[in-house]
């Protein structure tokens, strides 16, 4: 039976992602089957790593997409570098060529991420001489411990250029996921010159954890051993912690973090930190509506605000408010934060300091600062 | 078109929401509003390395209970313990995870899924919840072309055995990339043997109608644009000399262009297996062309792939070459590497028709190279097959002719707990009961289909339309009320006799019969010493001609994992007549094994159980001479 459930799960999964790609791409159906145009251009050129000795780059995929999209032809680069695209259409085209950790520059851009020219080919028009360059990427790789020194794996690692790394918002779409080995390893390539903030997000152990110190077990175990007690008897309380996103050279804080600058072709592989626990914060409050009473009717949002970190690694998150309008939001690791309420479609953002005896009320006519929350004690409630 | 798209998108996210939701064993954060209950048990004990022995620190453990848990996770100490108090009475698996071991948890044993349970009641104190972790193995390598320069990011993928249809069968496993160095790394791997395969497909469209799916997005693909008008897909595998008739097979570590020939690397539990390297060599191709012959709409527009000869069990994603006939049924392949081949035109390997009068079945045509990108092509149509066997040499291949049979629909009703409509309150959520086949000889790249009924509607009757040629099984979809007791078509018990589906003329009349009863067999297992034990048990029919062609799903047969708790319990099982054995845990994987099953007999204990039967055995481990 597990094995026929398995099988179909698999098979519903195989459907649903099939059916999504149809549902959700009206804009991108292909549509019934086009001929091909077969046109009598030709556009010939040099692949090179850019450098001034102009070395040749083998094997890579030179394209030339159409300015609609309608058309993305390919050619192959030869040992000397050189490739020919026969058969072109006659339309406007931008010409690049890719090969795996290597950077693209279309035609007549300067840098990688900019616009090329537009190539317009004219009917049986020969274009050559096109030189394409395609400087190495540059690498940052290392490797992730615990505070033990074992390896850390499956340690997503991210690195973020240090001028996105405060504007917040999404990771490139599209982006490759890197993680660690099971040796705590890990190796971005492919990276564009420029200065990076690089950060560690450990994949188990997200949440808060509770951890008790090696006599605090002791005591406990040896009373319980103890003839007539109760395993009622003894409460030891233990400390919380989370394991928050952590910036190289393992800080929390990504203002203590080291930005890490490389050129094209750059390899460093220095990158070597520890994950460490941190304290985790609660932090506790009570929303309340412009009439100033408590008001239960809203929902909460616990927003990070830094670097765009991918989803789910960032900390932020949605809570329910109890009846009295009242929350409790554990296992909060050190960050900024920004905390939203929304009900009733207006949205209150506010908050103050962490008062546990006297929670902040949130209300439409507070301002809500940055707040920094770095190993606050917990608040039991 | 809008409003079945919607309706589409909608049932999609049910469909996933479903998906997600059905493992338990799902780790949060505690919740304000959903506090632990305070209690007066204690729950302790010590997690080691299971080879070792050596206690492990920093490890994250959890107690889990029936109920969605909201116990805070404990990390242990220096010594690896851990101690769990104010623990309110209730049922509690122990799970663990640590950096650098297999997921493990309180009563498992290593390469199984069994879990121990502990029963805590109040004020007891339970101190021996001891957990062993096994070290995954792992195995790496580089990927190089003929002139050792490696090949970065390209696609790189492992097959582990699966148990199917009464024997071992290679199947994809986990996929990954290489790095810049062309070097790949498969860790957190069980003990056992895998096969490492670089693939490499020489994609062929006749026109511009090609794009990679990442996801839900749609990528069109560069393409090297031919004479004719047909385009070759360029990079995302190995990239091949630009020069025309070279090209890189698909291949098997070491050097192999075929599963039946490839090495298999056998790893133990913590093994490190390295310079798993492969060398792709480019190898002359020509082109070949021909036509799939049936008719006319069924063979236009249709996916054409190209298989390595001893590789054919493996489908999609290690195809050679893949192509799309054209409207007349014709078409060409640009670069097929010398070799023999089976050459399989198919619309779709597997569907699930889900609610059909929303779901068509998915456009989506072929898939390839991992489970999440493949080449799309939007095109759906009458569903045939047809294959053949070709032999490509050093000249060009033309006139190849495949020979197709068409699909044909299955039909008929369901009844009740014996009434023509389920009752009031089930039969609800995104799964109605369903009612699907499975290929008797375990032939995965035949149909393996499941219809459901529309959900909305009290209509009890059921079609599975578009089944290619051959034995089947009729099987039960997933359903949480209902399930498949018996089935008759013309007199005939199809949950005893395979159905046999012949082209042509559709098969109409079945009759299935869906119970909402439960029945249930549990009990405890015991070492020859008495005591509780780990191990497996398996229950399979009574009758050794059932032991063969079981199909994929193998629906008269269970193999259950026991944990060191000794406890097993297992439900809804066909009606009829069982045989029951424990055996040893390295026995596990060996509950379709027909010899096995032959000598565990004589020993085994036979039970009987109706729709309603409440069973409770306990078991004895049975050695058996390997």
């Amino acid at each position: 039976m597990t094995m026929s459930v398995r099988t179909l799960f698999v098979a519903l999964i195989v459907a649903a992602i099939s059916a999504s790609t149809n549902a959700q791409q009206p804009a991108r159906d292909l549509g019934p089957a086009i001929r091909a145009r077969i046109g009598t251009g030709v556009i010939a050129g040099l692949v090179t790593l850019g450098d001034d000795a102009k070395t040749p780059v083998r094997r890579a995929v030179v394209t030339l997409t159409a300015a609609d999209d309608s058309e993305i032809l390919a050619a192959i680069s030869g040992d000397d570098g050189k490739f020919t695209i026969e058969r072109v259409p006659a339309g406007k085209y931008t010409l690049a060529a890719a090969k795996p950790s290597y950077l693209t520059i279309p035609y007549g851009a300067r840098r990688p991420g900019r616009r090329g020219t537009l190539l317009i080919v004219a009917g049986g028009q020969h274009l050559s001489d096109l030189n394409l360059s395609l400087p190495p990427g540059a690498v940052l790789a290392g490797r992730v411990t615990l505070p033990d020194g074992q390896p850390a794996p499956n340690v997503q690692v991210v690195a973020v250029p240090s001028w996105r790394a405060t504007a917040g918002g999404t990771p490139e779409a599209g982006a490759r996921e890197f993680r660690t080995d099971d040796l705590g390893e890990f190796r971005l390539f492919g990276l564009t010159p420029d200065t990076y903030m690089v950060a560690a997000l450990l994949s188990f152990g997200r949440g808060e954890v509770e951890r008790m110190s090696d006599s605090a077990i002791s005591d406990v175990l040896r009373q319980l051993q103890q003839p007539g007690s109760s395993a009622g008897a003894t409460v030891a309380s233990p400390t919380t912690v989370a394991y928050a996103p952590v910036y190289f050279p393992g800080t929390p804080s990504l203002g203590d973090a080291t930005p890490i600058t490389v050129t094209t072709g750059q390899v460093r592989e220095d990158l070597h930190f520890t994950i460490t626990p941190f304290p985790a914060a609660t932090i506790r409050g009570r929303v309340v509506g412009i009439d100033g009473a408590p008001t239960a009717a809203a929902v909460l949002f616990l927003e990070a605000v830094g670097p765009a970190l991918p989803d789910g690694a960032s900390g932020s998150r949605t809570e329910h408010l109890n009846r009295n309008g009242e929350f409790q939001i554990g296992g909060v690791s050190p960050g900024f934060y920004r905390l939203r309420a929304r009900g009733g479609g207006i949205t209150l953002k506010a908050s103050s300091r962490l008062t546990p005896a006297h929670p902040p009320p949130i209300t439409s006519s507070s301002r809500f600062p940055r707040i920094v929350r770095y190993g606050t004690r917990r608040h039991r409630a | 078109m809008s409003i079945r798209r919607k309706l589409t998108a909608a049932r999609v996210v049910g469909f996933v929401a479903l998906l997600l939701c059905a493992p338990t064993a799902v780790v949060h954060p505690q919740s304000p509003q959903a506090p632990p209950p305070v209690g007066t048990g204690t729950i302790s004990g010590v997690v080691t390395d299971g080879h070792t022995g050596r206690p492990i620190a920093g490890a994250l453990v959890q107690l889990a209970t029936s109920v969605p848990d909201s116990r805070t996770r404990e990390m242990t100490d220096s010594t690896g313990r851990f101690v769990f108090q104010r623990v309110a009475a209730d049922t509690f698996a122990v799970r663990v995870v640590a950096a650098g071991y297999l997921d493990g948890g309180y009563g498992r044993v290593p390469d199984s899924a069994a879990v121990g349970h502990i029963i805590l009641q109040d004020r007891q104190w339970f101190g021996e919840a001891n957990v062993a972790l096994w070290k995954p193995a792992s195995i790496s390598g580089t990927i190089r072309d003929e002139r050792g320069e490696s090949l970065v990011d390209i696609p790189v993928r492992l097959l582990t055995t699966f148990s199917r249809a009464g024997r071992d069968q290679w199947t994809a496993g986990s996929w990954t990339q290489t790095d810049d160095r062309g070097a790949y790394r498969f860790a957190e791997l069980v003990p056992g043997g895998y096969i490492v395969f670089v693939p490499s497909m020489q994609i062929t469209l006749p026109d511009r109608q090609v794009a990679l799916i990442r996801w839900t997005q749609l990528d069109p693909l560069p393409t090297i644009r031919a004479a004719d008008g047909s385009g070759t897909m360029a990079g995302y595998f190995a990239v091949a000399p630009p020069s025309h008739g070279q090209v890189y097979p698909p291949t098997f570590f070491p050097a192999a262009r075929s599963l039946s020939t490839a090495d298999v690397v056998a790893l133990d539990v913590g093994s490190d297996r390295r310079a798993v390297d492969v060398s792709l060599v480019p190898v002359s191709s020509v082109r070949v062309s021909g036509v799939v012959v049936g008719p006319a709409e069924a063979v236009a527009d249709l996916p054409v792939r190209l298989l390595a000869a001893g590789s054919e069990s493996l489908g999609f994603g290690f195809e050679t070459a893949l192509t799309r006939t054209d409207a007349a049924g014709g078409f060409t392949l640009a670069n097929v590497p010398q070799g023999d081949y089976t050459v399989v035109a198919q619309r779709v390997p597997t569907t699930v028709e889900v609610d059909r009068p929303v779901f068509i079945s998915p456009p989506v045509a072929l898939r390839s190279a991992n489970p999440f990108n493949g080449v799309a092509i939007l095109k759906q149509g009458a569903d045939v097959t047809g294959r053949t066997s070709i032999s490509v040499g050093t000249d060009v291949l033309e006139g190849v002719v495949v020979p197709t049979t068409v699909g044909v629909t299955i039909s008929g009703r369901a009844l009740f707990d014996g009434a023509d409509a389920p009752a009031t309150g089930r039969h609800a959520g995104p799964f109605g009961p369903a009612i699907g086949v499975d290929p008797a000889d375990g032939d995965t790249t035949r149909s393996f289909r499941v219809s459901v009924q529309p959900t909305l509607s009290p209509d009890t009757t059921f079609s599975i339309a578009n089944v290619v040629p051959g034995r089947y099984w009729l099987i039960e979809g997933v359903n949480r009320d209902y399930h498949l007791v018996a089935a008759s078509w013309n007199g005939l018990d199809l949950l005893k006799t395979q159905l046999e589906v012949t082209g042509g003329s559709p098969v109409t009349g079945i009759v299935v019969y869906l119970s909402s009863k439960k029945n249930s067999v549990s009990g405890v297992v015991h070492a020859a010493d008495g005591k509780p034990s780990a191990g497996a048990v398996f229950i399979f029919p009574q009758d050794p001609d059932r032991w063969r062609e079981t199909g994929i799903s193998a629906v008269l047969f269970r193999s259950l994992d026991v944990s060191v708790t000794g406890a097993f319990s297992s439900e809804n099982l066909i009606p009829g007549d069982y045989l029951i054995a424990a055996v040893p845990i390295e026995d596990r994987k060996r509950g379709l094994d027909i010899d096995f099953l032959k000598r565990l007999t004589p020993q085994a204990t036979r039970i009987t159980l109706s729709e309603t039967a409440t069973l409770t055995i306990d078991l004895r481990i049975i050695g058996v001479q390997r």
